[in-house]
């Protein structure tokens, strides 16, 4: 969807229209529910509903691309979280280490790959979210929602180069965590996609 | 245990998914491999309520729309929180310029010139303030209120003599006033008492004359010059209220077509005497 495609979709989700909406939230609804995952566990789906029907209260006012609804979208969500923080406290319901551990050593003996895709989705959300707020926030908002330095650093108030320390830190952090419980990439894991360009593309 | 070497720029490369290396150590293969994982394309549970939540964020949508109309005329709280401070804080600057100029009406003068006294600031009091307003609240002399509404029943209809009474100053007011505190009449003879005194003897309210006066060899209505037909329905109440024909309503005269050369056809004026009935 280049942003000729994307204004049109756009223009007509501003209208109301059912299948523009889909094509949006096909798009933008899984980065959301990881990324709120990494924030408050089995919560994410009902905070996510709320974001959506704030988008969609102010969507009508909205101009820009691809990449500026999802720092929108994600804004929005951010804006939520800190909301339903103060609201609960410091708690927090994503799952614990144990529960990482558990996941990966299930993964083994899974034999359905639809499962076993979602089990590596849950351990990788499950240990973002294991990291320091901040750390979690910049990697969620890098990796899940593939935004740039630059606009993450615009969503959570900091300079672009704090962004990249906390980024950095958050990796090593994670890097450390993983070589201390001596887990190894999956086979499929040996190269990574070079562009994920599913929104503009 | 330091089996990440992973300097800032390999981390952004990770996080960018652009090159990967995966042979600089067991716990950074292993972040690439996660970061892998959350990369993943949408899975096919995450999409399990799409017809739902599509349904409910289209009619959002809609309604927001439809709701943008109305909600663009209406004042933004904040914004009216300050529009209202601003008209507050411009009518008081305003008040406080004129009270420091002494060019408020006496009695408002007066009352500026107390409150700015207690804050250590001197304008002039209403005295220094020469003018045809009262200097003092109530503006009407030594009356209180309950003397107001004693004399207030016998004014005149149609509301002139206010207008005569503010010209003449405070002496009259003190002395209908005065009038209405120590009359011994009651009632109706009260008020035509303080009616006639407050009229120059022009009222007759609650005094009606038994014996109207005969009829004027004229019957030319009085008229005032600027509103001569205010003047005439005035008149014609005043005769009907005295018994002396019913009030009706009079027919405009038909406005006579002009001759080029501007004379009239008819054989009277439009404005002459006979087109109102006597």
């Amino acid at each position: 969807m280049g942003d000729s495609p994307f204004s049109g979709v756009l223009g007509a989700a501003q209208l109301g229209e059912e299948w523009a909406v889909a094509t949006l939230w096909r798009e933008l609804h899984p980065r959301l529910v990881r990324y709120l995952r990494t924030a408050v566990g089995d919560d994410a789906e009902d905070v996510a509903s709320d974001v959506w029907m704030e988008a969609a209260a102010g969507l009508g006012r909205f101009s820009g691309d691809a990449e500026a609804l999802r720092a929108w979208v994600f804004t929005i969500a951010r804006r939520r979280l800190i909301d339903l923080r103060r609201k609960n406290g410091r708690r927090q319901t994503f799952a614990t280490a144990d529960d990482v551990l558990t996941a990966h050593a299930d993964r083994a003996a899974s034999a359905d790959p639809e499962a076993d895709a979602r089990l590596a989705l849950d351990e990788a959300l499950a240990r973002i979210g294991s990291l320091p707020r901040d750390q979690a926030e910049v990697i969620a908002l890098r990796v899940l929602c593939d935004l740039d330095v630059e606009t993450v650093a615009r969503i959570v108030g900091k300079r672009a180069g704090a962004v990249r320390v906390i980024q950095h830190r958050a990796l090593k952090r994670l890097a450390e965590t993983m070589a201390a419980e001596h887990v190894t990439p999956a086979p499929h894991h040996t190269i990574l996609e070079t562009d994920d360009e599913s929104l503009s593309a | 245990m330091n089996h990440s070497p992973l300097d800032p720029e390999s981390a952004e490369r990770l996080l960018s998914a652009k090159v990967i290396s995966l042979d600089t150590g067991v716990g950074t293969s292993a972040v690439a491999a996660l970061l892998d994982a959350a990369r993943r394309p949408t899975l096919a549970h995450e999409l399990r309520d799409e017809p739902r939540m599509v349904a409910t964020i289209a009619d959002g949508i809609r309604a927001a729309k439809s709701g943008s109309t109305s909600r663009s005329t209406r004042v933004n709280p904040r914004r009216r929180i300050s529009l209202v401070a601003a008209l507050a804080g411009t009518a008081l600057a305003a008040t406080s310029g004129l009270a420091f100029a002494g060019e408020l009406p006496g009695a408002a003068q007066g009352i500026a010139s107390d409150v700015l006294a207690k804050i250590g600031v001197t304008v002039p009091g209403p005295n220094s303030n020469p003018g045809t307003h009262p200097d003092v609240r109530g503006g009407s002399g030594s009356g209180t209120s309950s003397d107001t509404s004693g004399g207030g029943s016998g004014t005149t209809p149609g509301g002139s003599a206010s207008g005569s009474d503010s010209s003449q100053g405070n002496g009259k007011g003190a002395e209908i006033s005065k009038l209405a505190r120590t009359t011994t009449a009651s009632g109706r003879d009260k008020g035509a008492v303080i009616s006639t005194t407050a009229s120059g003897g022009k009222s007759h309210a609650g005094n009606p004359p038994s014996h109207p006066a005969p009829p004027t060899a004229d019957p030319q209505p009085p008229r005032t010059a600027a509103h001569p037909r205010v003047g005439r329905h005035r008149w014609q109440l005043e005769r009907s209220r005295l018994g002396r024909e019913r009030p009706r309503f009079h027919r405009r005269p038909e406005r006579r077509a002009l001759t080029p050369t501007g004379r009239s056809r008819g054989g009277s004026s439009p404005r002459s005497p006979g087109a109102f009935s006597g």
